[in-house]
């Protein structure tokens, strides 16, 4: 029974906690204030999708009725915490954020694409090319017209393209390190089956711990106590292992480069960009 | 069997906190640096912005002297995060406040001269600001965050019983809003 209801509890909060989030990141343009007409969403995402090929960095424009009460600020990066666009190593997400009713813009940049696009920069764009689109109530120029510029920008600095484009191959360096780890473990593991698997124990103890303490002696005296203790102890290993890695859960590898899930037309989620706060706010 | 025990050993050590404890350590100590790094961003900019004003707006000596004196104060303040106590936070936060209000009033202020606001620099001077003030408000809420976590790993059990006996870590001292940022300016035109 107190499972039974352990068991609803744990679902309810679960769906809770899935529709506090109205807006998902399924789409280069999302248009929930309804400022573009069909053909206008497709030109605009032709143009979104065009700059992460060549450009690498992922853009999302994003158009909202209301605020809700917050400040543009708040909203933009309460989105972008949430949807971390751009990949991991390079940052190089972007957010045009509207908001119909309180009449307010912002340009949220990346950590990686701050170089390229300043604050001074996002206020101009905001300033000189969306204030009067938007004021004569032309939504689609004016995004249009800032992700062109945007493009541009993007584009100014050859060496930066390069290194973004270039950089987008490389796989992850710590993947790479742990492959011979493992081989290694491997061969130890088979070699010393005989012996006794103390010494295995001990090693393996010893580098998890050193990776965590980067102590030697700490990680000799856990690898020695474990691999005793492992001869000595009880030889049945029953009881539930609670565990799950004590790393914050969330991130994942879902999608380390940033982009489309595949060329099927559908996916585009974020890679796991971080944001400072970057960029410009205005309002028309 | 044995293999169970080793994996069981290794899901029991990562859980305890063995891991996540300095993880969580490091989290905290990057974030203070990126509250650091936007702080040290503001003050490198107010020289700039001071000079210009100056130059158009010779009336307003009082407004840019409490700048001066604001960011004088809040850069003689520097505190190491490890080990800061909640005044010693408190301080700095009241200090790096002090300069945010003297800053919105310099701004409020040089409304009144149509020049400056014409003048390109000054225009990109007050965007930098703009961002940066809004990168200090993210960094600082991030910074809040993550100490909440830490404190959490460090008091919670089970994670609480690896920081006893074995890390001894205190709980980080964290942010509150101070009286200086609760005020909004106001100035008489």
């Amino acid at each position: 029974m107190n499972l039974l209801c352990a068991a609803l509890l744990l679902f309810s909060s679960f769906l809770f906690s899935e529709s506090s989030s109205p807006l998902t990141f399924n789409k280069t343009i999302i248009d929930q204030a309804h400022f573009f007409t069909q053909s206008e969403l497709l030109s605009l995402d032709t143009k979104v999708r065009s700059i992460n090929k060549n450009q690498g960095a992922q853009v999302a424009v994003v158009t909202l009725p209301n605020l809700e009460g917050s400040t543009i600020e708040q909203k933009s990066i309460e989105i972008i915490d949430e949807w971390k666009l751009g990949d991991e190593e390079h940052d190089n997400g972007l957010l045009i954020l509207i908001a119909k009713q309180e009449r307010k813009m912002r340009i949220e940049v990346g950590h990686g694409l701050e170089g390229l696009i300043t604050d001074y920069q996002s206020h101009q764009i905001i300033e000189e090319v969306m204030t009067p689109e938007f004021k004569k109530s032309r939504f689609f120029h004016g995004v249009d017209k800032t992700l062109t510029i945007i493009q541009q920008l993007l584009e100014g600095s050859v060496e930066a393209k390069e290194f973004l484009i270039k950089k987008k191959d490389n796989g992850n360096p710590y993947v790479a390190a742990l492959v011979p780890i493992i081989f290694l473990l491997l061969i130890l593991f088979s070699k010393l089956k005989k012996n006794g698997f103390s010494i295995v124990v001990f090693i393996f103890i010893f580098i998890m711990v050193f990776n965590v303490t980067h102590n030697y002696i700490i990680s000799g005296v856990a690898g020695f106590i474990f691999s005793v203790l492992e001869k000595f102890g009880p030889k049945g290993g029953d009881g539930g292992g609670t565990g799950g890695f004590g790393r914050r859960g969330g991130s994942g590898w879902s999608g380390r480069s940033g982009g489309f899930g595949g060329s099927s037309g559908g996916g585009w989620s974020g890679g796991g960009g971080s944001f400072g706060g970057g960029g410009a706010s205005g309002g028309w | 069997m044995k293999l169970i025990t080793i994996i069981m050993t290794t899901l029991i050590l990562s859980s305890c906190g063995i891991q996540s404890i300095p993880t969580q350590l490091n989290e905290v100590e990057a974030t203070w640096a990126e509250v650091m790094n936007q702080y040290k961003r503001r003050t490198d900019l107010i020289p700039n912005l001071v000079n210009t004003v100056k130059g158009y707006a010779k009336h307003e000596k009082e407004t840019l002297e409490a700048v001066i004196s604001a960011r004088a104060k809040a850069s003689s303040i520097t505190i190491d995060p490890s080990n800061a106590s909640v005044e010693q936070l408190k301080q700095f936060s009241s200090a790096q406040g002090e300069l945010t209000s003297a800053l919105s009033r310099l701004m409020m202020v040089s409304e009144r001269y149509p020049d400056l606001k014409a003048n390109k620099s000054f225009e990109a001077l007050q965007a930098q600001l703009e961002g940066t003030e809004n990168r200090i408000t993210v960094s600082r809420n991030r910074y809040i965050q993550s100490v909440k976590q830490f404190n959490n790993l460090i008091t919670v059990f089970p994670t609480s019983l690896t920081n006893s006996f074995y890390f001894k870590h205190d709980k980080k001292a964290q942010f509150s809003v101070s009286e200086a940022e609760q005020q909004t300016p106001n100035v008489q035109f």
